[in-house]
């Protein structure tokens, strides 16, 4: 039956043991370079993974943790453009997003979504006035351990303004892209889902505010979460 | 795994839907069993939501508004919702210390919940201030980076 049904994605739990999914937040550390790979002096090296991007001045364009090689050195995938000496880098985890669903759905979204083109495939993503295609970003909360439990969250809330449409669900996706392979009907392998919401029914918004508020961070509660 | 919506039409929202939402959220009066004891909680939940709308009111969004007004340069300060949240639960935790709820919202784990969703919700307050000032200043640059900073395909 079509409609959205509140699900952790069942592909999305296969891909956390590929290491699919990064939510890291963002951070920053200080570090020295001269125009190479290597990365050295930096002054912490917590909440910073392999595979996450990373910026600052003369950092080459497109650059990402290619290997941590000690306690205070990494390597890049790009080499710096000229010398930073103790510079400010800011590291960057996945960037996921939301997207609405829209009043009737022709598609069926849940557990079994895969990609956020399995909602654009079937042209049921939300069109209105304030909402841009492929939905808003999120802001990762880096993951949180609760007894034996691990969840991760988002802040702020997403909201849309000035905005005029309905929506009966939501998915939240990964847009970066970590994992090699198909993803559903989205052959780069970005746009993995990871979990999908359903509204209780058709939310109307007319020139106004739409926020979706996530559950608090805790074990029992969080948006994402393994017990 | 459950999500909240919250909507306004015709502008954003007041604090008195941020403060409903956010009581609805952190004291949760679905399970109270027995007239006397759910007009009780609705009184309770009626307080915690008056005592969380003067905090969203004079912490969050008026002083946003006035320093946007002032300094729209501000659009990516950061903010620490987290001490304003603190002292609201505070508040919240003595004035419920001689309800039926006094022992419960003491605790340890309702205090931590409670100011998780507290300063999620200033946080996002703010936000959506920030994003209706972009909606009203076409012209200023900053205003809209931060908007296509998160509405953007």
């Amino acid at each position: 039956m079509a409609g959205t049904t509140t699900s952790y994605c069942t592909s999305a739990k296969a891909e956390h043991y590929s290491v699919a999914h990064n939510f890291l937040a963002q951070t920053t550390a200080t570090a020295s370079s001269t125009s190479s790979t290597s990365y050295t002096s930096v002054s912490s090296l917590a909440g910073i993974a392999v595979g996450m991007s990373f910026s600052g001045t003369n950092v080459g364009a497109g650059s990402v943790v290619a290997a941590i090689t000690s306690a205070t050195a990494f390597t890049s995938s790009v080499a710096s453009t000229g010398t930073i000496t103790g510079g400010t880098l800011t590291f960057s985890g996945d960037a996921f997003k939301m997207a609405l669903v829209k009043a009737s759905p022709t598609g069926t979204y849940g557990a079994a979504t895969v990609n956020y083109t399995d909602l654009t495939g079937n042209s049921d993503e939300v069109s209105g006035t304030g909402y841009t295609a492929t939905g808003t970003a999120l802001t990762n909360v880096s993951p949180v351990v609760s007894g034996t439990s691990a969840y991760v969250n988002f802040s702020p809330n997403p909201s849309w303004t000035s905005a005029t449409f309905t929506t009966t669900g939501c998915l939240i996706y990964n847009t970066s892209v970590r994992l090699g392979g198909t993803s559903g009907t989205n052959t780069t392998g970005g746009g993995r889902c990871m979990s999908v919401y359903d509204f209780g029914g058709s939310q109307t918004v007319t020139s106004g505010t739409f926020s979706v508020l996530m559950p608090v961070a805790s074990s029992s509660l969080a948006v994402i979460r393994m017990n | 795994m459950r999500v909240h919506v919250l909507k306004t039409d015709g502008g954003t929202h007041s604090e008195w839907s941020w403060a409903t939402a956010t009581a609805g959220l952190i004291f949760d009066i679905d399970d109270v069993q027995g007239a006397d004891r759910m007009a009780e909680a609705r009184d309770m939940l009626a307080s915690i939501a008056t005592t969380l709308a003067g905090y969203f009111r004079d912490h969050v969004l008026l002083p946003e508004r006035d320093k946007l007004a002032s300094n729209p340069d501000r659009l990516n300060d950061p903010f620490d919702a987290h001490m304003i949240a603190r002292e609201a639960v505070a508040k919240i935790q003595d004035s419920a210390r001689n309800s039926k709820w006094g022992n419960s919202l003491q605790s340890q784990e309702w205090e931590d919940v409670a100011i998780n969703m507290i300063s999620n919700n200033m946080n996002t307050a703010q936000h959506v201030e920030r994003l209706w000032y972009a909606d009203s200043n076409k012209n200023n640059t900053a205003a809209q980076a931060y908007k296509a900073k998160w509405h953007q395909e």
